[in-house]
């Protein structure tokens, strides 16, 4: 019998750390003896962001942190070769802020038709990787488009708000739950993981739950 | 962690929080390793 493990992952497409944990992640799910469902759950960052941040990355950083600009950008280098070790090609010279308010509700959307775990891979990488602006419907439709799903019918849903109040209800949860950082991975409703550990920390909790909720071998 | 689950692994794996991340020249702020948090502020 095929062991099958539920996670739910509450997570930020403008989070570094949650693409470099998606890829841990993934490589337990492939070291694990069995399926994993995940379903990812939106979490704001920075729902303040501004639409269209002019500035650069480094910038944005430095003023969040009161940081001299090149101590910010000495760090995203430093992130930019560690998500590199994980086969990321994270770009922050071309990375453009993005408030995540119109991603999350194109994710619950994509939940609706199958295709959540295709469109989170790709706005990630759009992110991180190829500096494309995700503040904008257009741009979201374009890439939900080239995940199978129906470009008019997103841009409809956000138009019309239609998923917001799921976005809003993923928050409320991870409020109630405690969950203060991203990306925090939940199994089976049973135990939980916070942040981007190794791929050992995430292949033991998958292997527990299986051996915790008495399914046979 | 208030949740209905047990905490499992390192506590302190990195991780994003009020729209700042742990970064890996970071290490003096009490963000926890490989994760992002929420904030009502800007992001990283």
């Amino acid at each position: 019998m095929t062991h099958s493990v539920k996670v739910d992952v509450w997570s930020d497409i403008a989070c570094p750390w949650c693409f470099v944990g998606k890829r841990r992640f993934e490589q337990a799910v492939a070291r694990f003896d069995g399926e994993v469902e995940v379903e990812y759950h939106s979490f704001e960052l920075s729902p303040e962001t501004p639409v269209d941040y002019a500035g650069t990355e480094a910038e944005f950083l430095a003023k969040h942190k009161g940081l001299p600009t090149q101590q910010a950008e000495q760090m995203l280098a430093q992130m930019t070769e560690l998500a590199a070790g994980e086969g990321l090609a994270y770009d922050f010279g071309r990375l453009q802020h993005a408030n995540t308010v119109l991603a999350h509700q194109a994710l619950h959307h994509a939940k609706a038709h199958g295709k959540q775990v295709e469109l989170k891979e790709r706005l990630l990488a759009a992110y991180f990787e190829q500096g494309l602006n995700l503040n904008h419907a257009e741009v979201l439709a374009d890439l939900a488009a080239e995940v199978g799903l129906d470009r008019e019918a997103l841009l409809a849903d956000l138009e019309s708000e239609a998923h917001l109040a799921a976005v809003r209800a993923d928050q409320e949860q991870a409020i109630e739950y405690g969950i203060g950082g991203v990306p925090f991975y939940v199994f089976d409703g049973r135990l939980a993981v916070s942040g981007a550990q190794s791929p050992d920390v995430f292949v033991s909790a998958l292997e527990r739950v299986v051996q915790e909720s008495g399914q046979p071998a | 962690m208030t949740g209905p689950f047990e905490l499992v692994g390192d506590a302190d794996a990195p991780v994003c929080v009020d729209g700042v991340c742990a970064l890996p020249t970071d290490a003096v702020e009490a963000v926890p390793a490989g994760a992002d948090t929420a904030s009502t502020d800007d992001q990283v």
